[in-house]
């Protein structure tokens, strides 16, 4: 809708008469006074349906706080800031914070003031639009550090895993190191030998204790380790999320991987929200950023000979006659088969930081251990969900977003773009050593990120792509935070990235520049200069349908992976597209060639970015697109300024997610699928 | 309405100001017309501000109210009059070169618009560009959320269709 915005955005109203409308507004109130209250019938009838509650629904829990009043809308201030984290002064006061803060979050039926920090888990971006298609996270990447203004390549880490940062590598299903191939299916590991002409089945190892696990694969060849890292399957669940709430991270030692041996298991009683790794081959650091959630009290609920009052009450005094056992994590450091220990407290009293009232109720935990010896990991935490993290190479965030004092409970959770209101986010910076992390800063900022992706650290600048919150002016932003002292200070900030009611689809982060797309109708793909005091957009390209995921291939070539409406001559309709696109020169970002795949066809790598490979040596994109309950493999090969292009069926159902291409030294390229693993001949 | 409330009441105004006129173009007034439906709809709102509770629900009360004053211009006598006089003739009012501005861009507007039915325009105006929740918008025109939707996604494809989206060349 690229004019008619233009248009809106163009059409000036004059300053606001708000006096002249003041006086008219008690010039007629007086006279209507005068007047029989019949004639004021038509307009009490329509602002009633307002008042009682029509369609716009209100927390109707009197514990829980109220959304909205009558706060005037202002202009908004960007950031602020606020004093560091500090701990308790003691056990005591620590849970007095805790009973505190939960009492006004607990109603005749339990945890029922305070939604916002499950939003996100409830219901994941993929659900919250409407009429949009289903979005994507936004993805984003760093750069390496040496370039100019240009866009820089990006390929998988060491272990074959696209990743948010060069540096820090993350979890995935399968990992390899060039020799040794590990993937984990269900509850095996299997490893397999990827230096022959064939790829060999080494060994299989039942890992029962671990669900929905992921790997991370440290040591040199010859003595490599798998941290095997999931949920705990017997521990219980969260009655508001459904998911397990312990996790458990095993040890696997592959030194002979046809022998794999579990030498650890170390079990949490809270859900890991993310797990990196940092660190020379064989020296791996991993830090798991923990969740607790709010704690099963002993809740009661309205029932026959409970009211609702009562039923508050009691609730009530469950949270009074809580302790700290009830809201700080523990863990169990045991050898498989010789418990070297019971279960032990993963934090002290004054290692939790108190953070602001307006950071939401929960304990966020941040361990680290070495890959060597996870059975001794070292921890602190935060008295309030701040479970989105980003860990550049040498800093660690973490952002409480925009649930602020309470969210909208039985409000529809449907709005994206003008999400729940209240919306302040909470910034918290940690330098990283070895085997500890450091509170160095804090900040805020008005608006709310959606994940890790929508940060990003280089040069000692913090940026944030900041969403609109009810309280801000209503486009995105990108922001740029400095550190002075303790406080992360706003330092410069491009408003408008985007036009109103346009999402942010895809981010990718450079070092000198930011490319986002945003998305109504068609995809203006920005090329945002970071360089100057403030971002600034060095251009724009529209095209019909969006990029949901970007892949820098190198200096001169970019690809976007997402949806479009495809050519009237192949039929209409809507599907999957990837587009190759020149950026040589920013300034006039090309579109060289676009594939459109069939109808109702969907990329994979939109809502993983694992699902995308760039193979350099190659020069081949191998992207996953899903159709229906098919995976096929969508090879794409450089050629100048156009892609050769075929496609190969490669899975069925469920195992599609599953499929991962991984690039080997020689050339070689191995295709993970949900039975086995095999090289994949690109020529 | 006390003070507190009054101040209240005074930056709505200044904050949505912008918007109800720009609304009220889109929805089919020029911009003279848009000013006065905008204050005109301000002034209604005044006295039942202090009860509607909330900023989401004032907002979507201030725009029904909106629609309707648009609707009711248009049936009365006193448009059907008015709109055969030429809108230049308004150019004595104000600056002359922002007027004319106006008046072409609020043309332009119309003009994109006019391939809608008037029901589509007035879910386009409020959803998309007002940028009102679906259940703000719902409130607004008395019709149910599903309704929205639907008109919404009819109204976005039509404006697709003439090309008012798409203003872009060939991919390739």
């Amino acid at each position: 809708m690229s004019d008619l915005e233009n248009l809106w955005n163009d059409l000036d109203a004059g300053s606001p008469p708000t006096a002249e409308v003041l006086r008219s507004a008690r010039r007629r109130r007086r006279a209507r006074r005068l007047r029989p209250l019949v004639a004021v019938g038509a307009v009490a009838a329509l602002s009633a349906a307002f008042v009682a509650g029509g369609q716009l629904t209100r927390p109707t829990s009197d514990d829980g706080p109220v959304v909205g009043g009558t706060t005037p809308v202002t202009d908004l201030a960007p950031v602020a800031f606020h004093a560091d984290l500090q701990p308790a002064d003691s056990c005591g006061d620590l849970l007095a914070t805790y009973r505190q803060r939960a009492l006004g979050l607990v109603g005749p039926y339990g945890w029922d003031g305070q939604m916002s920090p499950y939003l996100h888990r409830l219901y994941p971006a993929a659900e919250l639009a409407d009429n949009a298609r289903a979005p994507a996270p936004t993805t984003a990447q760093q750069g390496m550090a040496d370039a100019g203004f240009g866009v820089q390549r990006r390929t998988a880490s060491g272990t074959g895993t696209n990743t948010q940062e060069a540096a820090v590598d993350e979890p995935d299903t399968v990992k390899t190191d060039g020799s040794l191939l590990v993937r984990l299916r269900g509850s095996q590991l299997v490893a397999y030998d990827v230096t022959g002409e064939h790829v060999k089945r080494l060994s299989t190892l039942p890992v029962d204790g671990v669900r929905e696990g992921e790997l991370l694969l440290d040591g040199e060849p010859g003595s490599e380790r798998v941290l095997v890292i999931g949920a705990d399957p017997t521990s219980p669940r969260d009655p508001m999320t459904g998911e397990r709430r312990g996790s458990r991270v095993l040890s696997v030692d592959l030194s002979d991987p046809t022998e794999p041996a579990i030498t650890d298991e170390v079990t949490y009683s809270a859900r890991v929200e993310a797990a990196r790794q940092t660190g020379a081959a064989g020296e791996g650091v991993v830090r798991l950023v923990l969740d607790s959630g709010l704690p099963d009290l002993d809740f009661t609920h309205p029932h026959r000979g409970v009211t609702t009052k009562q039923a508050a009450e009691r609730n009530r005094r469950a949270v009074r006659r809580s302790t700290l056992a009830d809201w700080l994590p523990t863990y169990n450091a045991g050898n498989a088969g010789n418990a070297r220990g019971g279960r032990a407290d993963l934090l002290d009293c004054d290692t939790v930081a108190v953070p602001q009232r307006e950071v939401p109720l929960d304990t966020t935990t941040v361990v680290t251990f070495a890959t060597a010896d996870p059975a001794a990991p070292r921890a602190f935490g935060l008295a309030g969900d701040t479970t989105i993290s980003y860990q550049s190479a040498d800093a660690l965030f973490l952002a409480s977003s925009g649930g602020g004092g309470g969210g909208c409970f039985g409000c529809p959770m449907i709005d994206t773009i003008r999400p729940v209101s209240g919306g302040t986010t909470y910034l918290f910076e940690f330098d990283l050593t070895d085997d500890q992390a450091v509170s160095v800063a804090s900040g805020e900022v008005e608006g709310t990120i959606r994940d890790r992706w929508s940060m990003d650290y280089s040069g000692h600048e913090l940026r944030v792509l900041v969403r609109p919150s009810s309280e801000t002016a209503r486009t995105n932003s990108i922001v740029l935070f400095h550190r002075r002292d303790d406080r992360l200070v706003e330092t410069g900030r491009l408003d408008g990235v985007g036009h109103r009611f346009e999402e942010v689809r895809s981010v990718r982060w450079q070092r000198n520049l930011a490319l986002v797309v945003t998305y109504r109708q068609v995809d203006p793909l920005y090329v945002i200069d970071l360089r100057g005091k403030n971002p600034s957009i060095h251009s724009e390209l529209t095209l019909p349908g969006y990029s949901g995921f970007l892949q820098p291939l190198g200096r001169f070539r970019l690809v976007g992976v997402g949806e479009g409406p495809r050519p009237k001559a192949d039929g209409g309709g809507w599907g999957a597209q990837l587009g190759l696109f020149g950026v040589h020169d920013l300034s006039e970002v090309k579109p060289l060639d676009t594939i459109h795949y069939a109808r109702n066809t969907y990329p994979q790598a939109e809502s993983d970015p694992r699902a995308l490979t760039w193979l350099p040596e190659h020069r081949t994109v191998v992207t996953l697109i899903r159709h229906g309950d098919t995976g096929y493999l969508s090879i794409d090969e450089l050629a100048d300024q156009r892609l050769q292009h075929r496609m190969l069926e490669v899975e069925h159902g469920s195992d599609v997610a599953a499929v991962r291409v991984i690039g080997l030294p020689d050339g070689k390229v191995a295709l993970v699928t949900g039975e086995d693993v095999r090289f994949l001949r690109l020529d | 309405m006390d003070t507190q409330e009054e101040a209240a009441y005074a930056a709505f105004v200044d904050a949505s100001w912008r918007d109800l006129v720009r609304a009220a173009v889109f929805l089919g007034a020029d911009p003279h017309e848009a000013q006065d439906l905008a204050q005109t709809t301000l002034v209604r709102c005044y006295d039942k501000w202090a009860q509607v509770d909330g900023a989401e629900r004032r907002e979507a009360y201030v725009y029904r109210m909106l629609v309707n004053a648009f609707r009711d211009n248009r049936r009365s006598r006193w448009w059907k009059q008015r709109s055969e006089a030429d809108p230049a003739d308004h150019l004595d009012d104000h600056p002359a070169r922002d007027r004319t501005d106006q008046v072409a861009t609020a043309d332009a507007v119309h003009r994109a618009l006019a391939g809608l039915s008037k029901t589509q325009r007035e879910v386009v105006t409020l959803r998309y560009f007002v940028q009102l929740s679906e259940a703000q918008t719902a409130a607004a025109l008395g019709v149910p959320a599903g309704t929205v939707k639907s008109r919404l996604s009819r109204a976005l494809a039509a404006l697709a269709r003439d090309r008012h989206l798409l203003d872009i060349g060939d991919p390739s």
